[in-house]
């Protein structure tokens, strides 16, 4: 095929999907390719076609698949990960909110075959990316506002300014004590490889002087990779909770506070606040 | 949740509530606003709407719940031509607008062999989110209100202009 013509194109989809596959003139140049492939809601795949100047052919979902998405929520850029992920995983790129590959005529039955499996795959991909991402928001919310009114001296968000001038390896929450503690707040594997960077990163500074101990609120052990617990246990983080909820937020407070050595911290409603610098236990 | 209670809660009246929620969106493949509407209710009924940014006649109104503990459900959804629709029967849609329900068949007549469609079509003459709307408004039960047309002219903001040009190149 030199022009794309849809009476060509037409009779090499029907060769291989039979009579079930259309192809429809939708604007000069573009056309949508109906194929015996139905989503979740009994809607058809979505599929464009179009010839490009320099003769390949541009398959793509023309916003579609994002379109969709956003129906139970707003497109938001936490979306767009997952779906980028989703589509390199079958040879597309997502350029501009739409899906897109661009392939020789005789890889165009494949482009098809990759575009239906995005398309099927996205709503379940993308709805469990963002409640996973959700919860780890709400995780980190809740705990640095429980771990705040405990430690009320504590640092959030510690930078070693001349090691790390840029704040690319922070320590989510420094506790003061005869015992410096360093705590990071683990919802996710992303959150367990940030945080043995920013202790390797930290020891190459001022801060392995006073040798701290470093700590791992998790919200969830079992949610993490067998890679991200080994991580956090070879590299000596002290785990008080596998879980955290509130059940176990008194547990954690206090284990955090026994590792600083200051015997004890503040439990919301609770406990009065134990300053750094209290007897050690 | 129950077809008896989806059904109540699609006939439950809802007031529109302005202005839209401001969109964050930045890529252009699609428009998009969202109204809360008011009901009589403890969840939460939102208006979706979205619009494609190449093809002016694919866009979708959606009568969206959400209560806490449940997941943000379309309750009902009319979507422009965007291609076609195979219902749970395997009857099919051709490539005309059409209008989703979770159970159609209990929400207006049931057909003849008691199988509940997930679709029904709707006349090819509607081609933009405006002219979707009045059918949409009446079956979700939302209050129409004259600020609509504008919020709904922007989802198809370059309808015009891309009709303009389908038909010149149509002439040639």
């Amino acid at each position: 095929m030199t022009d794309l013509d849809s009476v060509q194109m037409d009779r090499v989809l029907r060769a291989t999907f039979g009579s079930q596959v259309s192809v429809r003139a939708r604007r000069p140049g573009l056309f949508q390719i109906n194929l015996p492939a139905i989503l979740g809601d009994g809607d058809g795949a979505l599929i464009f076609v179009r010839r490009l100047a320099d003769g390949r052919l541009e398959l793509s979902d023309l916003g579609h698949t994002a379109m969709r998405a956003s129906y139970t929520q707003p497109w938001s850029e936490k979306m767009r990960e997952p779906l980028a992920a989703l589509a390199k995983s079958q040879g597309f790129e997502f350029v501009d909110g739409s899906v897109v590959s661009r392939v020789p005529d005789d890889q165009l039955l494949a482009g098809i075959f990759g575009l239906v499996q995005v398309q099927s795959k996205a709503e379940i991909t993308l709805l469990a990316s963002v409640q996973r991402q959700e919860r780890s928001d709400q995780f980190r919310g809740k705990a640095r506002e429980v771990l705040r009114e405990a430690f009320p001296d504590a640092a959030f968000d510690y930078t070693d300014r001349v090691l790390d001038a840029d704040g690319l390896y922070p320590i989510d929450m420094l506790i003061p004590g005869p015992r410096q503690l360093a705590v990071a707040l683990v919802a996710n594997d992303n959150d367990a490889a940030s945080a043995t960077m920013a202790k390797m990163k930290a020891l190459q500074g001022s801060m392995a002087a006073s040798r701290p101990r470093w700590a791992a609120v998790v919200r969830d052990l079992r949610d993490l990779s067998q890679v991200s617990q080994r991580r956090l246990i070879n590299e000596d983080f002290k785990i008080p909770t596998a879980e955290w909820d509130d059940r176990h937020m008194r547990q954690v407070i206090e284990r955090l506070a026994d590792l600083a050595d200051r015997g004890g911290g503040t439990f919301p409603g609770g406990t009065p606040t134990v300053a750094a610098g209290a007897p050690v236990r | 949740m129950s077809d008896r209670s989806i059904i109540e809660l699609v006939e439950l009246p809802k007031v529109l509530v302005f202005p839209p929620r401001p969109r964050v969106k930045k890529h252009p493949s699609h428009q998009e606003f969202d109204l809360q509407l008011e009901a009589d209710d403890p969840g939460t009924f939102r208006l979706i709407v979205r619009g494609s940014g190449e093809l002016f006649e694919s866009f979708s109104l959606v009568l969206l719940y959400q209560r806490a503990g449940l997941r943000g459900t379309p309750l009902l959804r009319v979507n422009g031509d965007h291609g076609y629709h195979t219902n749970p029967d395997g009857t099919r849609i051709e490539c005309v607008p059409h209008m989703h329900m979770h159970t159609y068949g209990e929400l207006l007549s049931a057909p003849a062999d008691g199988h509940p469609e997930h679709a029904i079509p709707l006349p090819a003459t509607i081609n933009t989110p405006a002219q979707a709307w009045p059918i949409f408004r009446e079956a979700s039960h939302i209050n129409d209100d004259p600020r609509m047309a504008k919020h709904l002219a922007r989802v198809c903001g370059s309808y015009a202009v891309q009709l303009s040009l389908y038909e010149e190149d149509e002439e040639l």
